[in-house]
């Protein structure tokens, strides 16, 4: 690249000394400029080289300046492209038909040079501030998914509860979120939840879903409690058509009893060390936010040191022929397989193995051992 | 008429005072000329409002732009005419832009 950006301009006027004065200035200006005698030609021009913007002439024969307009925002890429119209001083009626068709400014003619360099000029920076304007936005939801991780907590800041997690988030702000966090001495609570939608709203409700399950997460509430609670919160806060999956497993490392809930979530899996056996910690339920009387399902059972819970969403099993009961067969066959390597690992390889590179939804993998 | 044939100063002004490219584009109008002219006599034969429309507005931008200011002056005349299908009128217009033709002709070789 040369460090500036050289426009592209596509000049259509059916009358050749137009055609030559308005190419000549412009390329005194510095753009790069495309000339098309009709209607037709403009649009094989635009679409061989998108240009920046358009001086379109109106009274041509065959395909006049209105049709031109109306098929060139069908080329591909050429829908947002500002279009300057050329026009006769005394056609009121040609302007308005080509604003109303979105034409974003005329020129009359006989052309003025000075006024085609300023309105070229004028339009051009204007597009660009759009551009900048799309980016910066997009800049904007960058920030919040850096936020939004950052708020994820690291297996290093809470080593009792020996996990280990892999997240891969399709877009900048996610809509996966995870947690864990202590519940009493030896107990500890695991959350995964997948909110519905892609967009800003998303990754809000993502974030209100964390400060909700800290606050009903403790020694005093039960996980199905936690999970009641957090529903009634969000029930009477999202917005209709709004909700979120999510499993939530507690881990009682003094009585080796594992709890876990499911909000409409495929199943946690447990990996027995001992057997080498894959079982689903299989329970439905409804998802969270959208009933006021949410029902859940909860299953419990023992478990022994070095057994391992994985919790994940939907992202890692899409694709893939589902079972009933929501599990992944692959899943339990790529536990089965590689579930005993060292624990750090064993999300990121279960995401690599199943999800492989789709870039579709987010993935999120977690794994703790008891 | 109070329109001069030919005002080569108005035109220089929208032009950036670029005598070259005023140049350039008065022979292109010499070159075109006969066959804009050549379209408007046909269309008014053919009795063809739109197409005698199209050939005036033509002559009038490529004689506005060179500063044939009597010459567009004519010819939009006639775009207007046309649009009312006016053809005795019509017939009367062709006359003087015939003439017109010939006067910013002769005004327009000889720079």
């Amino acid at each position: 690249m040369t460090g500036f950006h050289q426009s592209r301009v596509l000049v259509v006027d059916d009358e050749r000394t137009n055609l030559r004065l308005l190419s000549m200035v412009l390329r005194q200006e510095g753009h790069l400029v495309d000339s098309a005698p009709d209607g037709p030609s403009a649009l094989e021009a635009a679409a061989a080289n998108l240009p920046d913007i358009v001086l379109l002439d109106i009274m041509m024969p065959g395909m006049d300046g209105f049709e031109t307009l109306g098929r060139l925002r069908g080329v591909e890429g050429c829908r947002g492209i500002p279009v300057i119209f050329l026009t006769g001083l005394e056609d009121l009626e040609s302007k308005l038909r080509g604003f109303a068709m979105g034409a974003v400014d005329y020129v009359v003619k006989p052309f003025h040079l000075e006024e085609i360099r300023a309105r070229v000029r004028i339009h051009l920076q204007l597009r660009i501030a759009h551009r900048e304007l799309a980016e910066e936005r997009g800049r904007r939801l960058r920030s919040l998914g850096r936020a939004q991780r950052e708020m994820m907590i690291r297996p290093e800041e809470i080593p009792d509860a020996r996990f280990s997690v892999h997240y891969r988030p399709a877009q900048e702000a996610g809509g996966d979120l995870y947690d864990v966090l202590p519940l009493g001495v030896g107990i500890h609570g695991y959350m995964v939840a997948d909110v519905s939608g892609h967009d800003v709203g998303t990754s809000l409700v993502a974030t209100a879903a964390k400060a909700l399950l800290h606050q009903f997460a403790g020694p005093i509430y039960s996980p199905e409690e936690t999970m009641r609670l957090m529903n009634e919160a969000l029930h009477g806060w999202l917005q209709p058509g709004r909700f979120l999956t999510a499993n939530f497993v507690r881990l009682n490392r003094n009585t080796g009893m594992v709890r876990a809930v499911s909000a409409g979530h495929p199943a946690p899996l447990l990996l027995e060390a001992a057997s080498g056996k894959v079982v689903p910690l299989a329970s439905e339920g409804d998802v969270l936010g959208a009933f006021p009387d949410a029902r859940f399902g909860k299953v419990e059972r023992a478990v022994r040191t070095g057994d391992r819970v994985v919790i994940y969403t939907d992202g890692l099993v899409e694709g893939e022929g589902r079972r009933p009961g929501g599990i992944g067969a692959g899943l339990e066959a790529a536990l089965s397989e590689i579930g005993a390597c060292p624990l750090e690992e064993l999300p990121a390889r279960l995401a690599d193995k199943l999800a492989g590179t789709s870039r579709d939804d987010d993935v999120l993998v977690l794994a703790f051992e008891a | 008429m109070d329109l001069p044939v030919l005002d080569k100063e108005a035109s220089l002004v929208r032009l950036d005072g670029d005598t070259e490219l005023w140049n350039e584009i008065r022979e292109i109008w010499l070159e075109d000329i006969q066959n804009l002219l050549g379209a408007v006599r046909t269309a008014l034969e053919a009795r063809s409002s739109d197409g005698l429309r199209r050939a005036a507005h033509a002559i009038k931008g490529a004689s506005a732009n060179v500063g044939a200011v009597r010459m567009a002056a004519v010819a939009r005349e006639m775009e207007h005419a046309a649009m009312d299908a006016d053809w005795e009128a019509l017939g009367a217009a062709m006359r003087t832009l015939s003439a017109e033709t010939d006067s910013a002709r002769t005004a327009l070789s000889a720079r």
